[in-house]
């Protein structure tokens, strides 16, 4: 091996740059990438929105101002998808994770067979969210469904499932707990292997019970995991498409029009790009703000 | 049930595959006189809908390949996800589709008028790309109609014309000694006979908004109504027929169809009428293969094929909507994506997609040739039904550039008036709301 030389003193200086910058320089194809995939298509939806844009149309988009925005606001059928997405979202939030918290309980626990529950649990998120849909659709046909038929069996009268206004929501919740339940669960099962012990024996050494060791102890420790579940099921179940669109289209009628099935019908079934536009920035807006808000409560839940 | 219905679709594959080494050649020697080869070499791109006759015509691709020396890929892709696709495409002037299926019961106004049809006159005008024996009137006037602009281009080939008429149960009617109604009276008296909840309903149909403006279109039709008047710029969804055939159409709805209907498209009113739990089912004879397949259908020889019943103001008829191939006119390759168009709706390919298809396509005389007729699975009652439909066939949606949104708006008042609403205000809701955007579209 010959002897090292010294570097030259160009050299020196961009190793000291590189030094300096490393988490700038690091950050930066991400940066780059980012801005391209987000920011670009972001500010063009914020341009598309103040003009009238439809495909299809022979004359060059013609600018509206905050028309579009305004024409959001009065618009009736709009103003039902906004509650109707937050129940929609408050229910595909609720059942998987107190289902989930109470599997997660379960799996914790050593018995036999665990393994391959555990898989066979986890198996409805892997799913195609379009293929399950489908199978539940048929599942929820009221005269041929295999659900109105379990339901005879146990002397329950047929249900309408989501052939009915009033029960519309409700049952595709159902499909959206049944997908997501396992995903809360091994969030909230990581969150439990990481418990320290000690508070767990000093309870048991004063005599706790099984319940007030899981009121008192469990929970609250595990609280800051449960909120992650809660931020992330709530930014997806907010968003939730797949599911509502292909069993229901949003219907009976709008019985189940979320944000997100108006926004596509608007943009891809009647071509109106700009108004749709419009409707994107109003629901990223709703988005951005409940993350927010659910980050702040998750930071107060964090242990100190 | 699940479990039924993917044993199911495994069948139809089984049968799709089983249905490939039947086809041997192209059906029908090269056209002596006509160079197939001309474009030879060249590779196009079509983008098909799927359904049982587009699926048949795929897998005949490499015939085509073998008769022209072109390279076809062809794609099949479910027709929201094409409807979506295509104006994204043809918006930006893509040349990545050289030939495609245009539902033009939809799209016609609004592709039309933004150009995105090549005019296909002079490729059929010219001796040296349309083959002597095409025979252009073949397509009969409810075929050429639909594809025909109102200056004469001609914006696309006639494929399969979506026939909406009346299909019921044989047996139950025969028992009852009712025969198919003739009439919305009679039809109204044979729903209540055969009614017999909850085992067998007295009807079924599509309740799904958007995919129930068609049904109540065709109570509209038979009362003497119209979506618009003679001019085409006005709508007339609030005359004394619009209200009373929603009203008609609504408390069927209500009283005698299944439980749920409100949300059943299509496939969902199927399933119903196919397993034995419903006694009529107006919708398209093209939906009937299933009904008569006893691997998927409990009514298989029990299914009668008619027309859909009438007034006074209107004999029985069919409500039509179609599906054409059209040519990108934005595409590298038009000739060989013509000749493509040529082939496929020919009178040799057409006959073949209707036998393995159930294509009810346009081309009149395919429905008397007898070698066709020897070969069609279909009951006989069911190529009559076809034959009657496409000499009485009526459009069954409005003539407008937003038909979309037309059946959005009026299709979720006709859900409201099945769970009760007053058909009078919800229609004259849904025309308040529709009319600034039809007014838009003509100005």
């Amino acid at each position: 091996m010959g002897k090292v030389q010294p570097l030259a003193r160009g050299q020196r200086r961009i190793g000291h740059f590189i030094n300096q910058h490393i988490y700038t320089l690091m950050i930066l194809p991400a940066a780059v990438a980012l801005l391209l995939i987000i920011a670009f298509p972001l500010a063009y939806s914020l341009w598309m929105a103040v003009h009238e844009y439809s495909m299809g149309a022979t004359t060059p988009p013609l600018f509206l101002g905050a028309a579009n925005y305004l024409k959001l606001l009065r618009d009736h059928r709009f103003q039902e998808t906004v509650p109707r997405t937050f129940y929609f979202t408050l229910l595909g939030v609720a059942g998987p994770v107190l289902i989930g918290t109470v599997a997660a309980l379960a799996f914790s626990r050593n018995f036999p067979g665990r393994g391959i529950l555990r898989t066979i649990f986890t198996l409805p998120m892997m799913a195609t969210p379009v293929s399950i849909a489908l199978i539940w659709q048929m599942m929820f046909h009221p005269q041929l469904g295999v659900l109105n038929y379990l339901l005879s069996l146990v002397g329950i009268p047929p249900q309408k499932w989501v052939f009915a206004s009033n029960s519309v929501i409700p049952t595709l919740a159902i499909v959206e707990t049944w997908q997501w339940t396992p995903f809360v669960m091994l969030i909230v099962l990581g969150g439990l292997a990481s418990l320290p012990e000690e508070p767990f024996e000093a309870a048991r050494i004063d005599g706790a019970s099984f319940l007030q060791s899981l009121r008192y102890i469990t929970l609250p420790l595990l609280w800051p995991y449960i909120m992650v579940a809660i931020v992330l099921r709530s930014i997806d179940a907010l968003k939730s498409f797949d599911i509502i669109y292909v069993i229901t289209q949003g219907g009976p009628g709008t019985a189940s029009e979320t944000i997100n099935i108006f926004l596509y019908l608007q943009a891809f079934a009647f071509y109106n790009i700009g108004f749709a536009s419009a409707v994107v920035v109003v629901f990223f807006l709703l988005i951005l703000a409940m993350s927010v808000a659910l980050l702040l409560v998750r930071r107060r839940t964090s242990w100190q | 049930m699940s479990d039924k219905i993917s044993r199911r679709q495994v069948l139809k594959l089984g049968l799709g595959l089983a249905a490939v080494p039947a086809s041997t050649a192209w059906g029908g020697t090269p056209t002596a006189g006509f160079d197939w080869q001309q474009q030879k070499g060249k590779s196009l791109v079509v983008l098909l809908t799927q359904a049982p006759y587009y699926t048949v015509l795929q897998k005949m691709g490499p015939d085509f390949e073998k008769l022209t020396g072109i390279k076809a890929e062809i794609q099949v892709v479910p027709e929201q996800q094409v409807r979506q696709k295509l104006p994204i495409e043809l918006n930006a002037k893509s040349s990545g589709i050289d030939v495609y299926a245009s539902s033009m019961h939809v799209e016609k106004r609004l592709f039309a008028k933004a150009g995105w049809y090549e005019p296909l006159n002079k490729y059929l005008e010219n001796p040296n790309l349309t083959p002597p024996d095409y025979n252009w009137k073949d397509f009969g006037p409810s075929g050429t109609w639909w594809v025909t602009w109102d200056d004469g281009t001609i914006l696309a080939t006639p494929g399969s014309l979506g026939l909406f008429s009346f299909m019921y149960r044989k047996d139950l009617y025969a028992e009852k000694g009712l025969k198919a109604p003739t009439t919305l009276d009679e039809l109204q008296a044979a729903i209540k006979a055969t009614h017999k909840a909850p085992t067998v309903y007295g009807f079924v149909g599509r309740g799904l908004k958007n995919a129930n403006v068609p049904l109540w279109g065709m109570f509209l039709t038979s009362m003497g109504g119209t979506y618009l008047d003679p001019t085409g710029t006005n709508l007339t969804t609030t005359s004394p027929e619009a209200i009373e055939s929603a009203r008609m159409y609504a408390s069927i709805m209500k009283d005698y169809a299944p439980p749920g209907a409100i949300g059943f498209n299509w496939n969902e009113a199927q399933g119903s009428f196919s397993q034995g739990m419903a006694a009529c089912w107006p919708d398209g004879l093209n939906f009937a293969a299933p009904l008569e397949d006893a691997t998927k259908s409990k009514v298989v020889g029990k299914v009668g094929y008619a027309l859909f019943p009438g007034t006074a103001k209107q004999k029985p008829f069919s409500g039509t909507a179609i599906d054409a191939l059209a040519l990108n006119p934005f595409g590298k390759s038009k000739e060989a994506g013509w000749l493509f168009i040529a082939w496929a709706s020919s009178r040799a390919v057409q006959s073949r997609l209707s036998i393995e298809g159930s294509l009810t396509g346009t081309r009149l005389s395919i429905y008397n040739d007898p070698e066709y007729l020897k070969a069609q699975p279909l009951p006989k009652d069911w190529i009559e039904a076809v034959k009657g439909s496409i000499e009485s066939g009526r459009p069954q949606l409005p003539q407008i550039k937003d038909v979309t949104q037309f059946r959005d708006i009026f299709g979720i008042a006709l859900t409201k008036m099945i769970e009760g609403g007053d058909p009078k205000t919800l229609l004259e809701g849904a025309t308040r709301e529709f009319e600034p955007i039809l007014k838009k579209s003509l100005g």
